[in-house]
């Protein structure tokens, strides 16, 4: 089904040539503004338009995104995700463009650190997936930073390591979060490690060290021969309730506990220094309450939606797409401004989703 | 026939390992073909449609860490979802105060949650009493495979002649559950503002 201005096009039509014929006769929904916008699809060589793939309830819906500024989608991950919409306006052979997206990180992440070498060994099945595993200088592809992230899981990962949450809730055959948890810890571990080697280095020079990173370096010098060889070698992509079922030994999950606490406590102290915010964002966050769990999510997730705002401000004149929660495009909507000039946003589990499947339907109702 | 007119009061509660448990106050009004759904957790009508339509029953179960961090936000509001069933969409209003239009098809589920439908692979267990009426209990089974894994969720239903007052879903291997009880049912109380969108 073949659809230009609003009429369906028919077997024989003059503007029709060996690209679009087919569209005639087969069953997806194809709908155009213009032939020229038709034939430049044929062609490859636009990458705004295209048939949702499978396997989700939307598969074969139409989606039209805007055909030259930084289209801004907020998905539900479980639902459709970057990669599904990619797939659909790049079918056409369109050469894929620069695009954000949420798990991929923005930071400088120092060469050979452990921190680099962890996060690119847990996201390389993800690089892969989006084509960007051969691309030496990721962060153009990054939707936020890592830090606020660590952060962030170390708070519902602690109470599991100090007991007060069962550990069985982290294997693979009670869910999900056990796999996130692992993959976070080990991030966090590494992260451990580059803080007591930069703090080793700021002594030998003579620097002062700030606090929260002395903390973090002594909890690795206690508890890197319980943890290293242990925590960074379980498998990517692995359960962090079966690693430790049974633990290794009796001191794996204090080791654990307090580092997380100590990383926690580290990731918080970079706020002020975090040169990607504004002054008075640092202010903001600085400002928060951070004295149970509920005020260190709202604390680190203003952090994030701060990235986010920053990333799509700096990807408007460069990229095609942004992905990322449609939280945190709510964030965006929620005050003139975040949105950048030459942006359009599109909610990938809501409104603008509901409506391409609403017209792909009727497409399919009043076509002959 | 009688023109439907009926408003349930229901409290959904849902524990999930690594989430924050919810009790969230959920209201039904029904007048004739209309309806009206107000759910007052802070999440997005997405989110709330999940906990009736999702496959293994439970509502959306994040995957990742990017999931598991949506999951702990909650808007300062409530989602109202309002249509008819003999139209093409209804509206859908959001917490953070965005309206707009579905497909009714997708609202529907959501509205007739507590409407005892179809039980057809529901074991009849036998009688009971729930919110001071007589009710039948029936259990039954979501299964299929997720991310390549197995699953199995127990259903359990209470029916009251044309309501459902409970449904409860435990998954068979672990401690994640989701149950929506009707906390109050009052027929004849639904008017006209009730239903407008």
């Amino acid at each position: 089904m073949f659809w230009v201005a609003g009429q369906q096009i028919d077997p024989g039509d003059v503007n029709l040539n060996g690209a679009t014929t087919p569209w005639v006769t087969d069953a997806d929904v194809r709908s155009f503004h213009t032939w020229v916008e038709a034939n430049a699809h044929a062609a490859g060589a636009s990458d705004h338009l295209g048939i949702l793939p499978g396997p989700t309830h939307w598969q074969g819906t139409w989606l039209r995104f805007h055909d030259t500024e930084l289209n801004i989608l907020g998905e539900s991950h479980n639902l459709i995700d970057l990669l599904q919409v990619k797939g659909a306006v790049e079918a056409n052979g369109a050469a894929p463009g620069l695009f954000t997206y949420e798990p991929f990180a923005t930071d400088i992440l120092a060469a050979g650190s452990a921190l680099e070498t962890a996060y690119d060994a847990e996201n390389l099945a993800e690089h892969h997936a989006y084509g960007i595993h051969g691309v030496a200088d990721k962060r153009p592809y990054g939707g936020e930073s890592l830090y606020p992230k660590i952060g962030f899981m170390m708070v519902p990962t602690i109470p599991y390591l100090m007991g007060t949450q069962p550990l069985a809730d982290l294997r693979q055959a009670q869910g999900y979060l056990g796999q996130p948890v692992q993959r976070y810890m080990k991030l966090a571990w590494a992260l451990a490690k580059d803080v007591e080697q930069e703090v080793q280095a700021l002594n030998l020079a003579g620097n002062a060290v700030p606090p929260a990173k002395a903390a973090l370096a002594q909890q690795v010098a206690n508890h890197t021969g319980t943890l290293d060889g242990w925590l960074d070698v379980l498998p990517v992509n692995g359960w962090l309730g079966d690693a430790l079922d049974p633990p290794p030994n009796g001191n794996v999950l204090p080791a654990m506990a307090t580092v997380a606490g100590a990383v926690l406590q580290a990731i918080i102290a970079r706020i002020p220094a975090d040169n990607v915010l504004s002054p008075g964002e640092r202010n903001t966050l600085t400002g928060m309450p951070k004295g149970n769990p509920w005020q260190l999510y709202a604390l680190l997730l203003r952090w994030r939606d701060m990235h986010f705002t920053h990333v799509v401000g700096n990807a408007v004149a460069t990229h095609r797409y942004s992905g990322m929660g449609s939280e945190h495009l709510n964030y965006l909507r929620a005050v003139p401004g975040r949105l950048p000039a030459h942006s359009r946003s599109f909610y990938m589990n809501g409104d603008e989703l509901y409506d391409f499947a609403t017209e792909t339907v009727r497409l399919q109702i009043i076509a002959h | 026939m009688a023109v439907r007119n009926v408003r349930a009061r229901i409290l959904v509660t849902r524990s999930i390992p690594g989430l924050p448990e919810f009790q969230a106050p959920l209201t039904i009004w029904w007048l004739g073909a209309r309806f009206h759904v107000r759910e007052e957790s802070g999440r997005s009508f997405r989110e709330v449609a999940e906990d009736v339509v999702a496959a293994r029953g439970f509502g959306t179960l994040p995957r990742t860490v990017e999931g598991l961090m949506d999951a702990h936000i909650r808007f300062d509001g409530h989602v109202d979802v309002t249509g008819a069933v003999d139209t093409e969409r209804g509206t859908v209003t959001e917490p953070w105060g965005d309206v707009w239009k579905c497909p009714i098809a997708h609202l529907t589920p959501l509205a007739t949650q507590f409407l005892a439908g179809e039980l057809g692979g529901q074991t009849q267990r036998g009688r009971t009493r729930l919110l001071d009426r007589d009710g039948t209990e029936y259990t039954g089974r979501l299964e299929g495979t997720e991310d390549g894994r197995s699953y199995r969720s127990n259903v359990r239903r209470v029916v009251s002649g044309a309501y459902v007052l409970l449904r409860e879903v435990t998954d068979e291997v672990g401690p994640m559950r989701l149950r929506a009880e009707v906390t109050a049912l009052d027929e004849g109380a639904v008017g006209e503002g009730d239903v407008k969108a």
